[in-house]
């Protein structure tokens, strides 16, 4: 009695895509990558460029209020802003707005110095900054949905 | 904290950014995957805040002289762990919150990620 082979199925189509779909999340972590980097090395040097011309906790407090304010509002306009598409989105949102902000910063300067208070109201102004920036990025979404209809 | 820890050699200096860049991209990479992890609250958001300040407290207590690895201190703490921490993904999900309507579980997001990573840091340094 013959030995049956089994059937020879072209898959390459399927393993084709499959590679594709991996390289497409490799390349979203890509973005993830270089935004991180670019946003971790920004705050280093903005938080340098405070400290070493007016040194002292107030200036280190001014410092993560602008780096927290700025990361929050732009995460709130990459949400859904019609330029940030998802590279792009990956990119600038939870890239670079992710890596810029910091939250570690901000439990040391509650560990080390006495100005509690100021952290809450960090959180509260980052509330509406992030708010400002959903709402703008919401706004331009309508705009050009107006444009196109 | 409150020092500087840029290299006086400009060679040496963009080295260091670049190693901070390095490190605070890898932690992106770990923090975006880590985030997606939520439920009644951010979890995944709690922990790489926690994460960040533990890893922080872990180097200032093995290397409490700061001064002789300071650009090292620079990577890990202000790379790494400022890279793996962050506040707009906790500003994201308070938002959301907000708009659905569940002051609670917002409330509870912020006081979690705040004192949560404070309490680690503060038993890691006092436990060495």
């Amino acid at each position: 009695m013959p030995i049956r082979q089994p059937p020879v199925v072209d898959n390459s189509i399927q393993t084709a895509g499959y590679f594709m779909a991996r390289l497409v999340k490799m390349g979203r972590y890509g973005y993830i990558f270089l935004g991180g980097a670019l946003g971790a090395m920004a705050r280093y040097m903005l938080n340098e460029l405070a400290i070493i011309n007016f040194p002292g906790e107030t200036t280190q407090l001014i410092s993560l209020f602008v780096i927290n304010l700025f990361g929050a509002y732009l995460l709130g306009l990459t949400v859904r802003h019609p330029y940030f598409t998802s590279g792009c989105k990956n990119l600038w949102g939870a890239g670079f707005a992710g890596g810029f902000t910091t939250m570690s910063g901000v439990t040391v300067f509650m560990a080390v110095t006495d100005l509690d208070q100021w952290i809450w109201g960090m959180l509260i102004a980052g509330f509406i900054t992030f708010s400002i920036g959903f709402r703008q990025g919401r706004l331009a979404e309508r705009k050009q949905e107006n444009q196109l209809a | 904290m409150i020092q500087s820890t840029l290299p006086s050699d400009p060679i040496f200096a963009i080295a260091v950014v670049l190693g901070i860049g390095i490190m605070g991209g890898i932690a992106s990479v770990v923090r975006v995957s880590i985030t997606s992890w939520r439920g009644f609250l951010p979890w995944g958001t709690m922990t790489v805040n926690t994460v960040a300040a533990v890893a922080i407290g872990f180097w200032f207590a093995f290397f409490p002289n700061e001064s002789t690895v300071g650009w090292v201190t620079a990577i890990i703490a202000l790379g790494f762990a400022g890279g793996l921490s962050t506040f707009s993904t906790l500003m994201s999900d308070m938002v959301f919150y907000f708009q659905r309507g569940r002051m609670m579980q917002m409330i509870f997001s912020a006081a979690g990620n705040i004192f949560i990573p404070l309490t680690g840091l503060l038993v890691i340094t006092a436990s060495f």
